[in-house]
């Protein structure tokens, strides 16, 4: 008995010990399962319960002007939010230790009078959330609202109002340089218009993320709340433009558009030795604060999107392609009649009725003959005309890459039969935008070499990184330097001598400038009254140091580049006020207009 | 000398050796009481001890409210932090579309400034005049417009902000009248 009992007892011994090892096994097993294989998952779906992450959201960069001009920024503003089935009459307790009720009401009233409301609209907003859902927790009562009303709200000491925070895209400067600034969509989330599109990418920051303990009813735990990463703000963009010099040209053009009824109205204003367009100066400008107040065919920008034909401005780039391929020069002698009945067939005239006049080139564009110019332009071959309008940058959008930038029409040689055989020398047959007249006048004006036309200095990053930078490049030369110095004089003589003298002589400056009346043809191809009156030109003559065109749509008072022309003269006059550019000091030109 | 070293000694002898003789019935006593004057440091120990320790409960506590208090201050101060960065990025954005070109333009035109259409200018070296002086008129080629053509709405705002205030403790926003030099350059006021 006493051995089996003790068999018994060892037997038993050993079945608890199996079990317990066994148990550590499973145990064993189920940890290694936990820790190991399924830990990864395990670790991330606690850290889902248990983690709440919010935003942190970047800031978009500024766009400044040349000089450091703020001219759109991001600011933070606030939205004022409730938890509609909280909102109730509260009970306040007074000094003396009564109590008074104040109702919902008079609550709304005075939080209308800081954030300007209505309170019944907010009562209404309060009442339709509760209408739809009783413990309805959201509804958004204020937007908009600026740190002096945020802060001043709290003090009303009413418990069921909140806020929210967030980025606003304002432009200090309102439409100055609105145009070309451009503007984002109302819930600022997207880029529309204009730099804030082209350089959206740069002024774009990187959002940040915090995250922090929660508890089941979404509450973060005092001081669990960590910053995962940082939020990488948005570059800062520099423009070329001078926003005083380009606020001037807006008034200017603007006040000329009221004055001749025009439809618009456009000044460009270009440094000839840079490319740097120092303003884009639009009638019909955009307010980027509140774009939607502008008819949306102006909310773009129509010196880059618009096309035009832009008419005997050309006249000057004709001449100047004649000089350099030396065909003639500025004394080479026609004689133009009103009328010019040219050997293919084609018939040109000039636009008002005159006896022949014996003229040199000078004088052809200083009185913008049509029928001298053709007779001369014969000289140089299609082939090699659309080879200098090409160089001068026609036919292709500019080096800017301007959102939607136009490249305007110039129709391949072998179209140029007949009328347009000769309409291209005097502008018309092809279209152009008011950038690439500035930019082919600023080649004229920087003795022949084209340079890429600059907007943008640069974006510069938080960490300094500056991208969007306009190589300095050599440009390219599209005529010799004598030829453009001969265009310079014999556009000289416009402003001395030509039909615009009146309205374009300065004293005390050299200025160079050619006039332009562009012929319009309606949507059915028939002729319009109105023109397209234009004025390109550069000063100092002798040694340009800014290209200014000027361009009116259909001005009404004024059928003619006469509608331009003081318009141009008051431009140059800012111009030289602006950056005190000094009275020239050498004679002007004396090339003669006539011959005898 | 205690009872127990003079038990061992024998085994401690010079040489080291075991002594050939069998092992003696180890005595082993405790060690006698203390005299009783001995006793009464150790009260005087606990005492301190428990004092000690009630000083550091103490200090804790003091401790853990400066600490909590500092939080408290450190939480304010970076609330205050916050609200002024708002303010002040408020009052940088009120500047800014202040001292925009359109609105000092207006200004200048309430006060009865024209654009001079003539640049001449005064060579100091040699008092030679450069230009044609002459002066400012305002029957230019294109009369210049009513300031307010190049439209700003955030200037349209400020203005209205500053008509119908309304709020009272809204300081900020205050136009004066007459305009005093007596103070130096005056802010700009927005009509």
């Amino acid at each position: 008995m006493a051995r089996s009992a003790l068999v018994t007892a060892r037997r038993r011994g050993f079945l608890i010990i199996a079990g317990v090892m066994a148990m550590i096994l499973v145990f064993s097993f189920r940890l290694f399962d936990l820790q190991v294989v399924r830990a990864d998952a395990l670790v991330a779906a606690a850290h889902e319960k248990t983690t709440g992450v919010t935003r942190i959201q970047a800031h978009r960069g500024d766009i400044v002007d040349t000089n450091g001009e703020v001219l759109a920024e991001s600011v933070t503003q606030f939205s004022l939010t409730t938890s509609p089935k909280d909102v109730a009459d509260q009970k306040v307790r007074n000094a003396d230790g009564t109590t008074t009720t104040v109702t919902v009401d008079e609550m709304l009233d005075s939080v209308a009078e800081i954030t300007g409301t209505s309170a019944s609209d907010m009562r209404d907003t309060i009442d339709a959330a509760l209408e739809k859902d009783p413990a309805s927790n959201y509804a958004v009562l204020a937007t908009g609202l600026d740190s002096e009303q945020r802060l001043a709200l709290p003090e009303l000491g009413i418990p069921w109002l909140y806020y929210e925070q967030a980025d606003k895209r304002v432009y200090p400067d309102g439409a100055v340089a609105g145009n070309v600034v451009g503007f984002r969509s109302g819930d600022n989330e997207e880029s529309l218009a204009g730099v804030e599109l082209m350089a959206d990418s740069c002024l774009s920051g990187t959002n940040g993320q915090t995250s922090f303990q929660r508890t089941t009813d979404n509450v973060a735990l005092p001081g669990t709340t960590q910053i995962d990463h940082e939020p990488v703000d948005g570059g800062t963009v520099t423009l070329t433009i001078d926003s005083d010099l380009n606020w001037y040209m807006q008034q200017l053009v603007s006040s000329q558009v009221e004055q001749t009824k025009a439809e618009y109205g456009i000044i460009v204003v270009t440094e000839a030795k840079t490319g740097k367009v120092r303003a884009i100066a639009e009638s019909s400008a955009v307010d980027p604060n509140d774009f939607t107040a502008t008819d949306s065919k102006y909310q773009g920008s129509l010196a880059f999107q618009g096309t035009f034909e832009p008419g005997s401005v050309f006249k000057a780039l004709t001449a100047a392609s004649l000089v350099d391929a030396g065909v003639a020069d500025h004394s080479s002698r026609v004689v133009a009649d009103y009328w010019y009945h040219a050997p293919n067939g084609a018939n040109i005239k000039d636009a008002l009725p005159h006896d022949p006049e014996n003229l040199t080139l000078a004088g052809v564009l200083q009185q913008s003959s049509n029928t001298g110019l053709s007779q001369l332009g014969e000289k140089l071959s299609p082939e090699k005309r659309y080879e200098y309008l090409t160089k001068f940058g026609f036919g292709q959008p500019t080096a800017i890459g301007f959102p939607g930038e136009a490249s305007g029409i110039l129709r391949p040689v072998s179209e140029w039969t007949g009328q347009s055989y000769y309409t291209p020398m005097f502008g018309q047959g092809v279209s152009t935008s008011a950038m690439q007249v500035a930019n082919a006048f600023q080649a004229v004006a920087n003795d022949g070499v084209k340079l890429p036309l600059q907007l943008i200095e640069g974006c510069e990053t938080a960490d300094g990184e500056t991208s969007m930078t306009t190589d300095d490049s050599d440009g390219e030369r599209v005529i010799s330097a004598a030829a453009a110095q001969e265009t310079r004089k014999m556009m000289e003589t416009v402003v001395t001598d030509g039909f615009l003298a009146d309205d374009l002589t300065l004293p005390g400056y050299r200025v160079a400038a050619k006039s332009g009346t562009g012929e319009q043809f309606d949507e059915a191809g028939t002729l319009k009254t109105t023109f397209f009156a234009s004025m390109a030109g550069m000063v100092p003559a002798d040694d340009p140091e800014y290209v200014v065109t000027v361009h009116l749509k259909d001005p009404l008072t004024l059928l003619s580049s006469a509608a331009a022309a003081p318009v141009f003269k008051q431009a140059v006059t800012q111009v030289i006020k602006h950056y005190e550019i000094p009275p020239s000091t050498t004679p002007g030109s004396d090339y003669p207009g006539y011959w005898k | 000398m205690s009872a127990t070293s003079t038990a061992l000694a024998p085994e401690l002898l010079p040489g080291g050796l075991p002594v050939d003789n069998p092992a003696p019935e180890r005595h082993i006593t405790a060690v006698p009481d203390a005299p009783g004057s001995r006793r009464r440091p150790r009260l005087t120990a606990t005492l301190t001890a428990l004092g000690g320790l009630g000083l550091i409960i103490v200090a804790q506590l003091v401790l853990g409210t400066a600490l909590s208090h500092g939080a408290y201050e450190i939480s304010a101060l970076q609330t205050q932090e916050r609200n002024l960065g708002w303010t002040l990025q408020d009052l940088n954005e009120d500047v800014q579309t202040i001292s925009s070109p359109q609105n000092i333009a207006r200004q200048a035109q309430e006060m009865g400034m024209i654009v001079d259409g003539s640049p001449a200018y005064l060579r100091l070296s040699d008092s030679a005049v450069l230009g044609v002086p002459g002066a400012a008129t305002d029957d230019a080629a294109v009369p210049f417009g009513d300031a307010g053509m190049v439209g700003n709405s955030l200037l349209d705002a400020e203005d209205s902000a500053k008509t119908a205030p309304v709020d009272g403790s809204s300081s900020t926003a205050t136009a004066s009248g007459d305009v005093s030099l007596d103070d130096g350059l005056p802010t700009p006021v927005t009509r």
